[in-house]
């Protein structure tokens, strides 16, 4: 099955990273969005079949942590999985995204297949 | 307050910088250099904001960070802009930074801002040690990177020097 995912970070070179490592990872991608801070985000979650977002935390505009808390107060947003990938390790930050609904973290620097065995955990818990 | 531990910032440095290098840009690292980043240098800074505070710099000359960005985007290394190579050091200091934090205070928390990056001609290897500075210079794949921790000021638990 194909994944539509969303990735959210306002580093053009870190989006197409990510880009490049699911394609690397066998990871199977179907359709790629790609938003620079959370505003564009959600505008891209209203326009489009997500099954997946990817977001970093520290952004301008609109954080990761921001768009997290809006999307799982709306109806039609709370059931799309987000994994945090940033390079905030401390178990505060990691704790509050947790709490908030994200489904899982992955710290910066991080190995190709780490990401993929993240969202491949997400996925199967999502459509168990 | 933090308790009052003797924290070894060179052998953290060093760690986050291999880390960083090798995972995510597929660099190798083969240790420290006696010299630093030459030539037409990318310094990318950013500030970090907690205890401590301070900035984190990466200085890596054009022709060294041009095969890493190209590992790094999927491109090939004469298709990269230098936007795009500044882009690359940014994120790059982005992350030496987040990981060296994280290696000192995983339960603290910091604020990060967003790393500047800009050009600067260095025609000779430069040796600098001021008392509030971490300096580590690593021998990579095609070159010399040079990362460095300013402190706004010592604070208990600081070693400081150069590796």
């Amino acid at each position: 099955m194909a994944f539509s995912v969303l990735i959210v970070d306002d580093s053009p070179a870190m989006r197409a990273f990510i880009r490049r490592v699911l394609d690397m990872s066998g990871f199977d991608v179907g359709h790629c969005v790609e938003a620079s801070d959370g505003e564009e985000a959600l505008l891209a979650l209203s326009r489009n079949w997500i099954d997946v977002v990817l977001t970093d935390i520290n952004m301008p505009g609109m954080d990761g942590e921001e768009l997290v808390r809006r999307m799982y107060h709306d109806d039609l947003m709370k059931h799309i999985p987000v994994v945090v990938v940033s390079t905030d390790s401390t178990e505060s930050r990691m704790s509050t995204l947790l709490k908030l609904g994200a489904k899982g973290y992955v710290t910066k620097p991080f190995h190709p297949e780490q990401l993929k065995v993240e969202l491949e955990r997400v996925l199967e818990v999502q459509h168990a | 307050m933090p308790s009052l531990v003797v924290l070894d910032w060179n052998a953290f440095l060093f760690a986050a910088a291999q880390e960083v290098l090798e995972t995510m840009f597929f660099t190798s690292v083969y240790g420290i250099s006696q010299g630093s980043a030459t030539g037409n240098v990318l310094f990318s800074t950013l500030r970090f904001e907690g205890y401590p505070s301070g900035t984190v710099t990466i200085g890596i000359s054009e022709g060294t960070v041009r095969p890493m960005a190209a590992n790094f985007l999927g491109l090939e290394a004469d298709e990269i802009t230098l936007h795009q190579l500044e882009q690359v050091c940014s994120e790059l200091a982005n992350m030496v930074c987040g990981n060296v934090l994280s290696r000192t205070a995983a339960d603290r928390a910091f604020r990060l801002t967003h790393p500047q990056t800009t050009q600067k001609m260095v025609p000779n290897a430069v040796k600098t040690v001021t008392f509030s500075a971490i300096i580590v210079n690593l021998d990579i794949e095609n070159g010399v990177f040079t990362s460095q921790i300013d402190f706004d000021s010592a604070f208990p638990g600081q070693q400081l020097g150069e590796l």
